[in-house]
């Protein structure tokens, strides 16, 4: 029995008010000497043990009196087994992700999956509520007349165990007055719980409700699966070998052996296949190198397949794409003489330029990460005292770079200027060098993103970049300065500018004096580095940052910053945003002006070709990998408190719902002790 | 005939007075007083007046000379004689000490009536004597009509213990036993004890041919019960002690001496005594008034 006053339980300390009075009573006695006792002895030997039975029976009435007062304003109420299943909210979730479409016992695991999902409401009557929902990367409720899902025809996506349980907890949260519990149908996939356990431990699932976990995978599955596909870089030469690198990992423990491995490339007019066999002991990976040598330019679609009947059909393929094309020439104005050699001012610069290096493009892009495309560019240098240009073609130099604004002639700029106006790109590095009126011819000229002013000399202390703007794409990668902190970069000098407002400063050193700005002149893109390309006015050429940065500043002005035109995405991924680490509920579809549904999230591996790049779509590798994550090992990953098997723990918790109240009955008690309280002590005191 | 209660003493005021002579004396002025022109009414030779024959009547005082000329039956009535013996016994028993709701104890009480009376018959030239009872008669005066009689009664009322015990039935025996003559036995006494004892004892006196009145003091809370709350009551004659709720035993008290005094009445009228039931708050003079009326009447 509980109460819900209970406060008033004190009350019954007032008992002790009819014993303390009664108590009194016999010590408050009045002495006389009668000298008819006889009568009075006779009379109370008469009576003597009818009146002390009643004396005591009256006492412990107003004892009883009291407290049935005192439990009546505490209000008791007692918990009855009653079963309310309007309160009950169960949560089904169903794994549907891609390892779901291993075979099961009738027909996929998906199949076993919506069969027990269904039965496991069969407990509930009809006024609970369900709340079905499929879910792999992202949760999908289901409409919410369903009452026996069916099973999709394809199963694309990865685990998301937190996703799912995290929708679950949202939805039970919501009723707070519910009783709730979740049954989980899935294979046991270890590779969606996550990685990281802070990520599961920050789930704070309700410890009160219980979650059955219902196991429809396979103890031990025989999977061969493509995990990656890639190329060195996405954009290769002209004339290199085209060699990619598969990796295959049979996840079973037999062999697999004389496996047929095919690998096609295509640009839309040519076809290039390469056939190989592959043997793969279990347990192990193998890397496949698929030569395709010398490949015409253009985007070239790869599709690599192995043909075996294991569990997992889906990671049977993978897709990866890449471009073959001529490097773009760069035109790089030095001030000196070709024979300053590692001294001239552009040395560094067209090393940086021409840096070429292994690029791996990984299945998840990661927009943070600086992309250093190497070997994109071709860089040529002008050397000014040996030889003056006369004109510059944007044809054949889309991008011709400045090594030191202060040692080029107002000729020069008037050149310079025109090229932008006609659609050139220029990139500027400030520098000392020996004129003495260019910055006016620089204003003069509109390429200059602002009023220039005299170099800015540092004292001991060397000016550094302390402002950074993440929301260019030139700039995004060092954002985050575990990925490159240019706050590290010392300078000794800079060239002053108050930018106008055409300009876009991207970066700022520590007087609010801007670093790096953007402007567009006519048709054409100009960047200003306002510090020297070289090791003149600051050591950042010796930084490591100096390569990446130099060629974030060439690709912004050539358009080739962010994921550039081959794009790879997983299934499940958003097509209109990168994709995050953030687990939301999946939007299905959204609805266009014609009325037609369409997708927010890849949902089938494949090339697709849009207007702004090529999409290569694939399944999630992680997907391919069957092994299991014990149930117990699981709740105790995630913090969640398990029902058993038979569910009595959740019936058992809806039983103990309902509370009866038990005023009513203490009231006409109350009122009968009454009645026989003042009956009894009537007849008692007279 | 009878004067305003307001001129007697009351028992408060007689309370206060220490010496029994002069309460006494204060009953004795106050009876006077109330009794005013009315004659002191009792068993004479000297001729009084006449009344019709009632039952019981001795036919020896029937006047038949009237009834001669008148075909009706008169009795003659006479004055006092002088030289009546007049028997008073005094309960002097533990009992008698109670004094719960009264001015005085059962003792004072009596002992104020008794020698009220043996003044007033003093006066009238009887003779008194004054008999102690408790275990038995443990004092006792014969009867004497000299001047100091009086004195020696209150002395010896003044000056007698108190014993735990009452036999009753014993004095009463003895008292018929020591009263050799004639006369008028006045009995005062709270009457506790076995009622087949007291009617022996008033049946040898009766015997005796005394004409006997009993006069039955209580305390009232002997007789009434008035108290309320928790008491613990004690023997006054060594029964015991007992602790109890008044109003839980009251009803069954009050029953058990109403049927305990109409138990003495039957036995008193059966053996042609009178009784007078009193309780300690009336007035002695008011007591003595009421009887001698009832008695002339």
């Amino acid at each position: 029995m509980s109460f819900i006053q209970a406060g008033f339980l004190v009350a019954i300390a007032s008992v002790s008010i009819p014993v303390i009075l009664h108590l009194l009573n016999r010590w408050q006695v009045r002495r006389i000497e009668l000298g008819t006792m006889r009568f009075l002895h006779d009379v109370i030997r008469e009576g003597a043990r009818r009146r002390k039975i009643r004396r005591w029976f009256l006492l412990a009435m107003r004892a009883a009196l009291l407290t049935l007062l005192a439990l009546l304003f505490a209000r008791p109420f007692i918990s009855e087994p009653a079963r309310s299943d309007g309160n009950r909210l169960r949560v089904v979730l169903i794994d549907r992700s891609s390892s779901m479409g291993m075979p099961g016992t009738s027909g996929r695991l998906l199949d076993d999956a919506v069969g027990a999902a269904a039965d496991s409401v069969n407990d509930l009557g009809d006024d609970a509520t369900v709340l079905w929902a499929w879910f792999d990367r992202y949760v999908e409720p289901m409409p919410s007349e369903t009452i026996r899902p069916s099973a999709p025809r394809i199963a694309v996506g990865d685990t998301n165990y937190l996703a799912a349980l995290s929708w679950a907890r949202d939805m039970i949260s919501t009723e707070p007055d519910a009783v709730a519990d979740v049954v989980l149908v899935t294979d046991m996939q270890q590779t969606g719980t996550g990685g990281e356990l802070t990520d599961t431990q920050s789930l704070a699932f309700p410890s009160n409700v219980p979650v059955r976990i219902i196991d429809v995978g396979r103890p031990a599955a025989n999977n061969l699966s493509i995990n990656s596909l890639a190329a060195a870089a996405t954009r290769l030469d002209v004339g290199s070998d085209i060699v990619l690198n598969a990796t295959l990992f049979n996840f079973g423990s037999l062999p697999f052996e004389e496996i047929p491995f095919t690998a096609s490339a295509s640009n839309g007019e040519q076809t290039v296949r390469l056939k190989k066999s592959i043997n793969i002991p279990g347990g192990q990976a193998e890397e496949v190198a698929l030569d395709f040598g010398k490949l015409d330019p253009g985007i070239w679609q790869v599709t690599a397949s192995i043909d075996v009947e294991d569990d997992l059909a889906a990671d049977n393929r993978r897709l990866t794409a890449l471009e073959v094309a001529q490097p773009i020439e760069v035109l790089a104005l030095d001030a000196g003489t070709s024979k300053q050699g590692v001294a001239a001012e552009s040395y560094y610069l067209v090393a940086a330029l021409t840096q070429s290096g292994r690029e791996s493009p990984e299945d998840e892009f990661d927009a943070e990460q600086p992309r250093v495309n190497r070997g994109r560019f071709g860089a040529s240098v002008v050397y000014l005292q040996d030889s003056s240009p006369t004109g510059f073609d944007a044809a054949k130099h889309p991008l011709v770079v400045v090594v030191d604004s202060g040692a080029v002639s107002a000729n020069m700029i008037q050149q310079l200027e025109r090229f932008v106006r006609g659609g050139g790109r220029l990139l500027v590095f400030a520098g000392d060098g020996d004129g003495e009126n260019n910055l006016a011819w620089w204003q003069q000229s509109g390429l200059a993103p602002g009023e220039l002013q005299p170099p800015r000399r540092s004292g001991v202390m060397p000016f550094r970049i302390s402002l950074v703007d993440g929301r260019s794409t030139m700039l995004a990668p060092f954002v985050d300065p575990q990925h490159g902190d240019l706050g590290r970069l010392a300078f000794n000098m800079y060239l002053p500018v108050n930018p106008n407002q055409a300009a876009t400063v991207h970066a700022e050193f520590d007087r609010r004096s801007a670093a790096l700005t953007e402007h567009e002149l006519d048709k054409g893109r100009v960047v200003w580095f306002l510090s020297s390309a070289d090791a003149s006015w600051g050591n950042w050429p010796t930084s490591p940052l100096y390569l990446p940065l130099v060629q974030q500043m060439a690709s912004e002005l050539l358009n080739l910053t962010g994921e550039g035109p081959i794009r790879f995405r997983l299934i499940g991924d958003d097509q209109r945003l990168l994709p995050t680490s953030q687990t939301n509920v999946k939007q299905v579809s959204y609805r266009q002006s014609n009325n037609t549904l369409q997708p927010l999230t890849f949902t089938q591996s494949g090339f697709e070709q849009r207007s702004d790049a090529l999409y290569v779509v694939n399944g999630s590798a992680r997907e391919s990998d069957p092994t299991r994550i014990d149930v117990t090992e699981f709740a105790k990953r995630f913090e969640l408190s398990l029902a058993q098997a038979d569910g009595a723990k959740i019936i058992a918790s809806v039983q103990t719902q309902a509370a009866r109240e038990l005023w009513p009955w203490l009231a006409a008690a109350v009122v009968v002790l009454l009645i026989a309280e003042f009956t009894l002590a009537n007849r008692t005191s007279t | 005939m009878i004067a305003t209660t307001s001129n007697w003493l009351q028992p408060e005021e007689l309370a206060r007075l220490n010496s029994l002579e002069l309460r006494a004396r204060g009953v004795v002025e106050g009876f006077l007083q109330g009794l005013h022109r009315s004659p002191f009414i009792g068993y004479s030779v000297e001729f009084s007046s006449h009344r019709r024959y009632g039952p019981g009547d001795d036919l020896r005082h029937v006047n038949w000379k009237v009834f001669a000329r008148q075909r009706k039956l008169y009795v003659k009535e006479f004055d006092a004689e002088t030289n009546l013996n007049m028997y008073l016994f005094v309960d002097a028993s533990r009992s008698m000490q109670c004094k719960i709701d009264g001015a005085m104890t059962k003792y004072d009480y009596c002992a104020t009536l008794a020698a009220a009376m043996a003044s007033l018959a003093m006066k009238q030239r009887d003779a008194v004597a004054l008999g102690l009872m408790d275990d038995g008669i443990s004092r006792y005066l014969d009867p004497s009509a000299k001047p100091g009689r009086w004195e020696d009664c209150l002395r010896l009322l003044s000056q007698t213990p108190s014993q735990p015990v009452t036999a009753l039935a014993k004095s009463l025996e003895q008292a018929a036993a020591l009263a050799r003559h004639r006369g008028v036995v006045v009995i005062f006494s709270d009457l506790v004890d076995d009622i087949s004892g007291i009617e022996r004892g008033l049946q040898q006196l009766r015997h005796r041919g005394h004409e006997t009145i009993v006069f039955h003091v209580l305390d009232p809370c002997e007789r009434h019960l008035a108290s309320a709350g928790r008491v613990r009551v004690v023997d006054m004659e060594g029964l015991g002690e007992l602790t109890t709720d008044v109003e839980s035993v009251r009803t069954g008290y009050l029953e058990r001496v109403g049927r305990w005094c109409a138990d003495l009445e039957d036995v008193c009228r059966h053996q042609g005594v009178d009784r007078l039931e009193l309780t300690t708050d009336i007035p002695p003079s008011q007591a003595l008034v009421d009887y001698l009326v009832r008695r002339t009447t």
